[in-house]
């Protein structure tokens, strides 16, 4: 859609996107899960991909995190090309995610769950560690407020002392992106997150979200199937279908897209 | 309120760490009594002995096999050669010194050789994500037997002898509040909740920052190191080794004793080295049925039990909370 990028070269700041892909192909084996997507999102941006089922979006998810390395393509983070990296590496350079069936540390409290996400940041070496220094103890007692803090404010403070398996569903939905916010990310893609809620619930986390975004000047990519959820939040909506692109716009112009329409309903004759 | 705790808070975990120190003092203070003044018969004190050492195994396989999630069958090859190591040294490099200086020197070479060891096995294990562990660890610990069953110059499959008696009391204790200090350390660090992260999901893990494979090596290598301590000890209490003492039956007792005390816990760690090492001389008048009891403890441990006596759960005293008020409020 936009051609802007062709007229300068590409330096670090340049493209002005939080997150860029360039003509990224997938394949698994002989499927070509995505073929040639281009899109971009805009710091401090709410941006939604959405599609029908097998539409390559938890590709592009896991392809910007590193679960995958493109077949072709290019991604661009902050000016930087991240693909091939490692994921923990992304993870540090400010790319946090939550995953479509949650995949919280089940065992570990969620106070652990938190903390466990501040792994990158924090600076103590092994033999510290072991040794329980003493910056070792301050170090573990930052994060530990931190992650207190963190919970505190978005409303999960009241159990951080529980095993996160025995949270009620939507906490663990809740905590999974919270775990995400604690590695201090720039962009947090989140993978269909309103995923087998009820409309009340759905309520509660979009203004979760929106807060969470607010508070830590987040930019999001999400993944979402309820269409009152995205319409209702995202400025800025990618929709995918057989692994392309087929709109990329606003709201408004996603809706009144002909392609949408078809790839949803299909065609009028 | 919440002032009036915060302002307790320091003070409090002081008393609890103070008295914690005092136990661990008296107890070394105890230790050094009985084996000054044989206040206990020679066979107790070898029992404790082989308890205190049992127990540094279970906690360095534990660390693995419990708090990874990974699973190793070999890590009678890293007390052996921890084992080999420090025997070598204390009898034909360090004999000449004072065996107070040669002892932990001697030990302590045994551990960093076992967990030098220990990277060089986890360096290849932990390039991808999956279950290789447990194939290469059994191939290794089959590598170490026959590696020392061909070297002539340590005994071959004769085995290795010569070393003085110098595990005592006194050190078995030093070693084993050593081991669980450290790994206590270890677990309740950030490594400590990078190596559970993998252990709950490593793909989760990864995606949450977490260097899965320098976590994974790291405990590996600690893992190996005191499984050296341990074998060092042993050498020099029992003052005979040979390539048949560590095979996998040595590898298969761990086990036992990880998995009947508890996965994930260090509380379950003492449990199950403690029971294991009394059960097995209670069971003395069974006579060679002692060895089918074993593995038939085993089993039904697996069927009723199958994380432990303690599995993933941790004793208060032993859980951060106790000395940092870092616990639960609510």
């Amino acid at each position: 859609m936009t051609l802007s990028g062709d007229l300068k070269l590409p330096s670090p700041d340049a493209g002005s996107a939080a997150l860029e892909l360039k003509d990224v192909t997938h394949h698994f084996g002989g499927l070509r899960a995505l073929s040639g997507v281009n899109f971009s999102v805009a710091p401090g941006e709410l941006a939604g991909i959405i599609g029908p089922n097998g539409a390559g979006k938890t590709t592009v998810f896991n392809l910007i995190t590193g679960v995958y390395t493109p077949s072709i393509g290019k991604i661009i983070f902050q000016g930087r090309a991240i693909e091939g990296m490692r994921s923990s590496e992304i993870t540090e350079l400010g790319i946090a995610r939550t995953f479509q069936n949650i995949r919280l540390f089940k065992e570990l409290t969620v106070l652990d769950n938190v903390r466990a996400a501040h792994y990158a940041r924090m600076k103590v070496n092994p033999l510290e560690a072991l040794f329980h220094s003493g910056r070792h103890r301050s170090e573990e007692k930052r994060v530990t407020e931190e992650s207190r803090d963190l919970l505190d404010r978005f409303g999960l403070g009241g159990s951080a002392g529980e095993v996160s398996k025995n949270l009620p569903y939507g906490s663990q939905r809740r905590l999974e992106i919270l775990r995400a916010a604690a590695t201090n990310p720039s962009l947090i893609l989140l993978d269909e997150p309103a995923a087998g809620m009820h409309p009340g619930e759905v309520e509660q986390l979009m203004s979760f979200i929106l807060e969470l975004k607010k508070q830590l000047s987040l930019t999001v990519l999400l993944i979402e199937h309820q269409m009152r959820l995205v319409m209702g939040m995202c400025s800025h909506i990618v929709v995918l279908d057989f692994g392309m692109v087929i709109a990329d716009g606003g709201p408004q112009q996603v809706r009144a897209d002909a392609g949408v329409m078809k790839a949803y309903m299909g065609s009028a004759k | 309120m919440r002032k009036i705790m915060e302002f307790m808070r320091p003070a409090g975990a002081l008393g609890k760490y103070l008295s914690v120190k005092a136990v661990v003092a008296a107890g070394f203070m105890l230790a050094l009594a009985i084996s000054r003044f044989n206040l206990l018969d020679n066979y107790l004190q070898l029992i404790l002995m082989l308890i205190g050492i049992n127990l540094i195994l279970t906690l360095s396989l534990n660390l693995v096999n419990g708090y990874m999630g990974e699973f190793s069958v070999g890590h009678a090859g890293f007390m052996a050669a921890g084992a080999y190591v420090s025997s070598i040294l204390s009898v034909k490099v360090l004999a000449s010194y004072s065996p107070l200086w040669v002892f932990p020197c001697a030990v302590l070479a045994g551990g960093m050789a076992a967990g030098v060891v220990g990277l060089a096995v986890a360096v290849p294990s932990f390039k991808t994500r999956g279950d290789y562990l447990a194939i290469v660890t059994l191939a290794f610990s089959m590598i170490v037997k026959s590696v020392i069953e061909n070297i002539d110059a340590v005994g071959g499959p004769r085995g290795f002898l010569g070393m003085d008696k110098l595990t005592t009391l006194p050190w078995v204790f030093f070693w084993t509040i050593a081991t669980v200090w450290i790994i206590r350390n270890f677990i309740y660090s950030r490594f400590g909740r990078g190596v559970l992260s993998v252990r709950e999901d490593e793909i989760a893990a990864d995606l949450t920052g977490v260097n899965t494979r320098n976590v994974k090596m790291l405990a590996f290598v600690v893992s190996s190191f005191f499984a050296g301590i341990a074998g060092g000890l042993y050498a020099h209490l029992i003052q005979y080794i040979s390539p048949g003492v560590f095979d996998i039956v040595k590898s298969t007792e761990m086990l036992v004793m990880v998995y009947l005390g508890g996965v994930g816990s260090i509380a379950g760690s003492i449990i199950g080295a403690a029971t294991y090492t009394i059960l097995l001389e209670a069971l003395r008048p069974l006579g060679i049925w002692r060895m089918a009891v074993m593995p038939l403890l085993l089993i039904l441990l697996m069927i009723f039990r199958p994380k432990g006596i303690m599995g993933y759960r941790e004793a208060r005293c032993l859980s951060p909370s106790f000395g940092r008020g870092a616990g639960k409020e609510k």
